[in-house]
This record gives C-alpha cells, sequence and structure tokens, in this order.
C-alpha cells in the first residue's frame, strides 16, 4: 500500500478512534447517568462511526490488496477456533488445520460472517485444501444472492466490499471463495485454504 | 491501587483513559510526548504503561527501546490507530522490550483497554 493511503487512513481513523472511545464512556455511564433519549442518540452515533471506521478499513485493505501488498505471515491455524470466536459452533467437529496468516484469516472469516451472520459453517478436507461451507438456509434472497455475486465477481459497485475483499484474501492464500450456484436451500459460500499439512513444503 | 503512566498526544483521548482508570481507582500520570514521559519512567517506574506509537517528535518504539537502553523493565500496552496489518512487531522484538498487549484504538473502548491493564496488573 502507497504510504500516503496509510497515513491518509490513519489521519481518518484517529479522530474516529477518539469519538467512539468519548461515546463508549458515555454509553457506560463513566461520566454520569443518560436519560433513555440521550442513549438512543449516542447509540446511534456510534453505529455510525462504527460504520465509517469499518469503510475506512476495507478501502485500505482494498489498497493494499489492489497494490499487491499484502504481506502473509502463514502458520498453522486451527480454523474451528476462528470460527467460534465469531459464532456458536458445534464443539465436537473436528476441524482441520489450515496455513494462513491468522489476522487475514480472521478477517476473511468475519467478512463472510457480516453478509450471512446466520450462517451454519463445516468443514470438510478435499485433497490438499479445507473447505468451509457458510450455510444460511433461510429462504432464498434473491438481492443478496446476487449482491454476493456481483461482489464476489469484483463488481466495483459492490455493496459488500468486505466479501470481495475475503475472496481476495483468500486467493492471496492460494485458496478460493466461491458461492455454490446450484443451493437450492438457501445461500452457500464454499471458503476453500490449504490445509497446514502443506506447511513441510515452505 | 497500581499506577499507570500514559503516553498519548491525543489530550481528550489521553483525558478520557485517565478517568476510566481513576475510576478504576489507580493513580494515572499523563505525558503527551515520549520525551517527556522518558524521564519520569526511568526515574519513576509505574506498575503499567498506556504507549500510543505515532507520537509528535520521538515515536513510541523509540521510548520503548531507550526503556530498555536504560534497563528500565515495565509491562507497556501499545495503543495505535495503525491498522494490526500495519503496524507487525515481531514476537521476540515484543518481548523483549516489555509489551503486553497491542490495541487498534478504533477497534477497542476505554473499558476494553482497562480489562486487559487490570489482567496485566492482576
Amino acid at each position: 500500500m502507497r504510504s500516503e493511503i496509510k497515513i491518509l487512513a490513519h489521519e481518518l481513523t484517529s479522530p474516529l478512534a477518539t469519538s467512539r472511545s468519548a461515546l463508549a464512556m458515555l454509553l457506560a455511564g463513566d461520566l454520569g447517568e443518560l436519560n433513555h433519549k440521550q442513549r438512543e442518540y449516542l447509540e446511534h452515533v456510534m453505529q455510525l462511526d462504527e460504520y465509517m471506521i469499518g469503510l475506512i478499513s476495507s478501502w485500505a485493505d482494498m489498497e493494499r490488496l489492489s497494490s499487491g501488498q499484502v504481506v502473509l505471515e502463514v502458520e498453522a491455524c486451527n480454523v474451528g477456533s476462528v470460527v467460534a470466536r465469531q459464532k456458536e459452533v458445534n464443539r465436537r467437529t473436528q476441524w482441520p488445520m489450515v496455513l494462513a496468516d491468522p489476522l487475514r484469516l480472521k478477517q476473511i472469516i468475519i467478512n463472510i460472517l457480516e453478509v450471512l451472520p446466520r450462517a451454519e459453517v463445516r468443514a470438510r478436507t478435499i485433497e490438499d485444501m479445507c473447505v468451509l461451507t457458510f450455510h444460511d438456509s433461510a429462504k432464498s434472497k434473491p438481492q443478496l444472492r446476487t449482491s454476493i455475486i456481483d461482489a464476489l465477481h469484483g463488481d466495483e459497485s459492490t455493496n459488500l466490499l468486505g466479501l470481495r475483499i475475503a475472496r481476495l484474501l483468500a486467493e492471496a492464500h492460494g485458496g478460493s471463495l466461491e458461492i455454490n450456484p446450484h443451493a437450492t436451500d438457501g445461500t452457500k459460500l464454499h471458503l476453500k485454504l490449504p490445509l497446514a499439512k502443506q506447511l513441510n513444503l515452505l | 491501587m497500581k499506577r499507570i503512566v500514559i503516553v498519548e498526544d491525543d489530550q481528550l483521548l489521553a483525558d478520557m483513559y485517565k478517568i476510566k482508570f481513576e475510576l478504576a481507582g489507580h493513580r494515572v500520570d499523563v505525558h503527551h510526548t515520549a520525551e517527556l514521559a522518558l524521564e519520569e519512567l526511568i526515574n519513576d517506574v509505574p506498575d503499567l504503561v498506556l504507549l500510543d506509537v505515532l507520537l509528535p517528535g520521538n515515536n513510541g518504539l523509540w521510548l520503548l527501546k531507550e526503556l530498555h537502553a536504560n534497563k528500565t523493565r515495565v509491562p507497556v500496552i501499545m495503543l495505535t490507530n495503525l491498522a494490526e496489518v500495519d503496524f507487525a512487531m515481531p514476537t521476540k522484538l515484543r518481548e523483549s522490550l516489555g509489551v503486553v498487549g497491542y490495541h487498534v484504538k478504533t477497534q477497542v473502548t476505554p473499558s476494553e483497554v482497562l480489562a486487559t491493564a487490570q489482567e496485566v496488573l492482576a
């Protein structure tokens, strides 16, 4: 990423970090009790603040990915523990170890679950790859499905920038992120990442 | 009661952390530059330092290295607005400089920073 963009991202997020902290303290009651209306307004402003922080972060990530300056520090990661930090999972599931940058793996999972928050997550292995399936069994949502396809296909105007970033990050790991075009029982996304057993080949 | 030193150039943010830690029963001193913090940290070592990375003049890493050179050992929680991926600090370097925690300021609230600090101080 160009250094001026890194600096710009830092300068844009700095005041937002300060306002977010101030809002958090007000909402925690650290500076006195709030009435119902005050709390409602502040919570709304907090959401706007977090939305802006998310946008800047996504934009900076896109810049990193577009300029090929994503440096991955890969190691063996338990994909199950990453998923479990974001949502309830079946603890008896045997989760494979994948070869990934832990920070980026977390980002990929979070970005996918932001689009499909109610998705059930399952893992299987195919040859040297781990395939994580995110399955939202809710009735078909054609508009969401179209938006997901647009994002995964690199549509510049996508409103699901996080999903596009997740796909690019998966590819940077030697994997992929695709929608299952044949799913008739809701929406299914397949995230493929290399299994960690390849680690000794590096 | 523990003694905390906050090195943060954003005065409002420093003030908020000060209030948060004082409400939790700690004594807090604030510095807005690394240079001003250095002398106090060497002469009167606190229980914990909250250290911003980007500061006017010398930055937080400079301060860490100066403390290390002066054999001042103090646990440090780093705070920054740099994205996590832009501030990758090798584990060995982090441990050798006393860094026990790291937070991206846009991703934490003062309550969460306090919680990390309480774990370190426990």
